[in-house]
């Protein structure tokens, strides 16, 4: 009994802590998460997208290796990198040099989670694809993946 | 002497100008869908690239009817053929109307920066234009900036071309799309008359100047020039 109070107590402390953690992110630091993780989605997705498109010659276990590991990091929820207040570049600072986040992201939040539930489902779409073995599947939804992200990026990015 | 049917646009430019529509039309579905269309969206780039360098070459080099020193007129002929439209007594012409005019050298150059800008553009997700790598990030994406907003302008100039078009047929009754399926436009006596003086280049040169303009186009696209 001591003992699962101690850990209860431990456990409570942690989850707040992560909690505190996440409230009290810096927007250097949420800028920079948000990105390294969308570099890591692109730096997956390419190769994806390049077999889909047949710019790439079709390889599955490195399609499927991608799709799989695609879902995982999208599975990093970068929607909790978007706290107030980081809508801005950090003036100076050379982590967090520019942001493309629109406005609208902190508008319309709903609006926002929905987007990002758009690549979560394409992504499933795509692993389930990937383990059928089904290659025009696979390809189908690939594209898919690059519309969910257009998706967000349409309405919640700066348009260059 | 009644008006005549005569024959005022050759094959080439018509086949161009209808291939050009339906190329547009594609461009502008296939850029705001995205996903698996955007292989094709780029391929359909450099087809409409070629098409706008083939337009300036027979622009210079074809047909009477398509030259530029034939229909385009200055500010003042423009003006005066616009208040003569509003009158509701267009003077007519066999080829462009010196308003028409402009709208073509106008239509030409958003669709040489579409294509153009499209080349170095990117979209952030998993596609680039051909020659994006060979400029910095932040022109890449100024290059999309541009590419956004020329796609917004193109559509304003689409609108206003359609929309003279229309005009002429309904106010003026004078049928331009069918001219520009046939070839075929009915006109008045005198400029009957002027028409006598047209050469119609041969579609072989036309074909000779669309194949060298897709070469160039391939050769940019594939960036053979860079390599030793």
């Amino acid at each position: 009994m001591k003992r699962f109070v101690k850990y209860g107590i431990a456990l409570g402390l942690t989850a707040c802590a992560t909690g505190l953690a996440y409230a009290q992110m810096k927007p250097e630091d949420a800028i920079r998460a948000r990105q390294s993780i969308m570099r890591v989605v692109a730096l997956n997705f390419g190769p994806v997208s390049q077999m889909a498109q047949g710019k790439m010659a079709f390889n599955k276990d490195v399609f499927t290796a991608n799709a799989l590991r695609l879902q995982s990091v999208w599975a990093m929820n970068v929607g909790r990198f978007f706290p107030a207040g980081s809508d801005k570049a950090v003036e100076g600072s050379k982590i967090a040099g520019f942001t493309d986040a629109k406005a609208d992201i902190w508008s319309s939040p709903d609006k926002f989670k929905q987007a990002q539930e758009g690549l979560t489902q394409a992504l499933d779409k795509l692993a389930a694809a990937a383990k059928s073995g089904d290659e025009a599947a696979m390809k189908a939804a690939g594209g898919g993946v690059g519309k969910a992200c257009k998706n967000c990026h349409d309405d919640f990015r700066v348009k260059h | 002497m009644p008006d005549q049917m005569v024959r005022v646009w050759d094959l080439p430019l018509r086949l161009v100008h209808w291939s050009l529509v339906l190329l547009v039309a594609f461009q502008i579905y296939s850029g705001n869908v995205g996903g698996n269309l955007m292989r094709w969206h780029m391929l359909a780039g450099y087809a409409i690239l070629a098409m706008v360098l083939f337009r300036l070459a027979w622009g210079v080099a074809g047909s009477t009817t398509a030259r530029f020193s034939h229909f385009v007129a200055g500010p003042r002929a423009a003006l005066g053929f616009g208040r003569g439209l509003l009158a509701g007594k267009p003077v007519p012409h066999a080829s462009h109307n010196p308003l028409g005019a402009w709208m073509v050298l106008a239509l030409l150059a958003a669709l040489a920066v579409q294509a153009g800008s499209g080349l170095f553009a990117n979209d952030d997700i998993s596609t680039e234009g051909p020659l994006a790598a060979l400029v910095s990030k932040a022109t890449s994406d100024r290059m999309t900036g541009v590419h956004h907003r020329t796609q917004r302008a193109l559509l304003g100039l689409i609108a206003g071309h359609v929309g003279a078009v229309l005009y002429h047929w309904g106010a003026l009754k004078e049928n331009l799309v069918g001219a520009m399926f046939t070839g075929v436009k009915r006109l008045p006596a005198e400029l009957v008359r002027e028409m006598a003086a047209v050469r119609f280049a041969s579609s072989w040169r036309a074909l000779g100047l669309l194949v060298a303009a897709a070469v160039l186009v391939w050769l940019l696209v594939s960036k053979i020039f860079l390599k030793p």
